[in-house]
């Protein structure tokens, strides 16, 4: 049962297109990991039609390169790692950002809770989880990020490690510290 | 049994299956989960915190773009690529600066004329580019421009070509390889085309490189089969003794490896056999089909047991056919086994050793390994 989430398995004939040249299909690729790329972009800046150009250019870079392309299984840590480099190098063009700073993950952006969620979570949860997602904001930028990673992306350790360029153990260890914080605050 | 029964709210958190159910309410999930609380009241504490933790997760990271915004932006994607396959590849500029670039019209229906005419030469070159690159294969590739002796073997039967060196090449008809008059003072380079058989003369100072579609395989002596057809999409090195060291070839994996000249090719030993798969771009290491006994090995074993210890009887395997076989040594010492396995293929073997013990084997990664609860 474990496993990545079914959603970002790609099968084999439509990857597959995709490396021919099927401009459908790199459509289709394209949208079923847009929404997740372009959330994980706007925690880094919170200009959206600026997220959007770098995807542009990002998946364009995918589709020049496709013939040279790997196993499908990696497309969503590969994009996900390609689309942080490529935000923090737009944002040392732009000087938002000075060498050697680093890239702020930064999710005070809150979306409100939608109706339907509200539904699901039923009148006794809600509470609960307002207070919780308040602690998230106090987590520290590698926390928060590595919780978005972790749940929202749903990529494992070494994938983690590598997108935020740190060590395998240093995941373990952060995840494991920040699920036992926000576990006391209950 | 209850997979879950040890979990606590870190192990719900961090599941693949909780997680689904938490985040996309799947009609099967929420009923299964829902009768999982009911029946372990126990964990009904660590089951809702985890819940609220992960939902708190989704609701907090969640960002507002509607559907039709996506759209938008796929449909430009779309068409971007659309337009950079009526252009080759190599005349189209990066994609940074090509944005850039702005038309300067130069006046009505000129431009478009212009336009098209540029669309026209395009497509062009493109087919031009595309027809002169197809048909050659990656062995004519790497052939192209060297100078190089060849021998393909045009006839209905098996080919033996004996190299300066000693080593012996059987093509398998079909088969063809280019190698040079007088191989280099550091090493023995050989390109192959479809199957064939090797039996390598040792030489430490120059190890033996064959090349053959996507792999290289390296060795200092030994005896190997590889199977690499033009365009096939699996391309097999197995070994029969001795160990090769199989790398890819791939321009990507060349450039992976940068700037650091060293191969870190696959170990292959005795038995064991690789396989390249092209369209998966991935070598998975795993055992011949039929595994041979090693000529070198002491053939004197007659495979004739009389009550004896079932991890003896696998060791006297392992050295006669030289793989791996892992098993749990204190576990085995005590199951006895009575037969004769002199004729059977080393699969049968292990077929008939299992079943007398009651275990099973699987082939994982070129080692067999024995599962055994044991015996009383």
């Amino acid at each position: 049962m474990a496993g990545p989430d079914k959603t970002d398995v790609l099968d084999a004939d439509l990857w597959n297109a995709f490396r021919r040249g099927d401009e459908t299909a790199f459509g289709q690729i394209a949208h079923r990991f847009y929404k997740s790329l372009f959330n994980y972009g706007v925690k880094f800046s919170k200009d959206r039609e600026f997220v959007k150009d770098c995807l542009q250019d990002l998946f364009m870079e995918l589709w020049y390169k496709r013939e040279t392309l790997g196993d499908t299984e990696f497309v969503k840590f590969y994009l996900l790692k390609s689309l942080r480099r490529k935000i923090y190098k737009e944002s040392l063009k732009q000087q938002w950002l000075t060498t050697g700073e680093e890239l702020d993950f930064d999710g005070d952006d809150l979306g409100e809770l939608s109706i339907e969620q509200q539904i699901i979570d039923g009148e006794t949860h809600t509470f609960q989880i307002q207070q919780l997602t308040h602690h998230l904001t106090t987590l520290s930028k590698r926390q928060q990020e590595i919780i978005y990673l972790k749940f929202y992306e749903n990529l494992d350790n070494e994938s983690i490690a590598q997108v935020m360029s740190i060590s395998r153990p240093a995941v373990a260890n952060l995840l494991y510290r920040t699920i036992q914080e926000l576990k006391s605050r209950f | 049994m209850n997979p879950y029964a040890d979990y606590c709210l870190e192990d719900f958190v961090l599941d693949a299956r909780f997680q689904r159910w938490v985040r996309y309410q799947e009609a099967d999930e929420v009923a299964f989960w829902h009768q999982y609380g009911q029946q372990n009241p126990q964990q009904e504490f660590d089951i809702q915190h985890a819940q609220a933790l992960l939902r708190s997760v989704y609701q907090r990271y969640e960002s507002r773009l509607s559907d039709s915004e996506i759209h938008s932006e796929i449909q430009k994607l779309i068409s971007k690529a659309r337009v950079s396959k009526e252009t080759p590849i190599g005349l189209l500029s990066d994609q940074e600066e090509s944005s850039e670039v702005k038309v300067i019209p130069i006046g009505g229906r000129l431009t478009w004329l212009i336009r098209a005419a540029v669309v026209i030469l395009l497509l062009g070159v493109g087919w031009w580019l595309w027809t002169i690159q197809k048909p050659a294969s990656v062995y004519e590739q790497r052939i192209a421009g060297q100078t190089l002796l060849e021998r393909k073997n045009q006839t209905k039967v098996k080919q033996i070509v004996r190299l300066a060196d000693g080593s012996r090449v059987i093509l398998n008809p079909d088969a063809r390889i280019s190698y040079p008059a007088q191989f280099a003072a550091d090493r023995r380079q050989i390109y192959l085309s479809g199957t064939a058989f090797f039996e390598v003369t040792k030489d430490t100072k120059r190890p033996f490189v064959v090349y053959a579609n996507e792999l290289m395989t390296k060795v200092l002596g030994t005896s190997f089969l590889i199977q690499a057809a033009d365009g096939a999409t699996k391309t097999t090195v197995e070994v029969k003794e001795g160990r090769v060291s199989v790398s890819e070839t791939t321009d990507k994996q060349i450039r992976q490896r940068g700037a650091s000249r060293e191969l870190n090719g696959l170990i292959v030993t005795t038995n064991q056999k690789v396989i390249f798969e092209r369209d998966q771009d991935r070598l998975v290491k795993t055992l011949r089909d039929n595994p041979e006994i090693v000529a070198s090995a002491d053939k004197s074993v007659p495979f004739q047991f009389t009550n004896t210890p079932v991890s003896d009887v696998l060791t006297d395997l392992k050295r006669a056919y030289q793989v791996d076989i892992l098993f749990d040594k204190d576990v085995l010492s005590h199951c006895p086994l009575t037969a004769t396995l002199t004729d059977q293929s080393l699969y049968e073997k292990l077929s008939v050793i299992c079943e007398a013990i009651g275990a099973r084997y699987e082939i994982l990664d070129g080692q067999i390994i024995v599962d055994s609860k044991g015996c009383n």
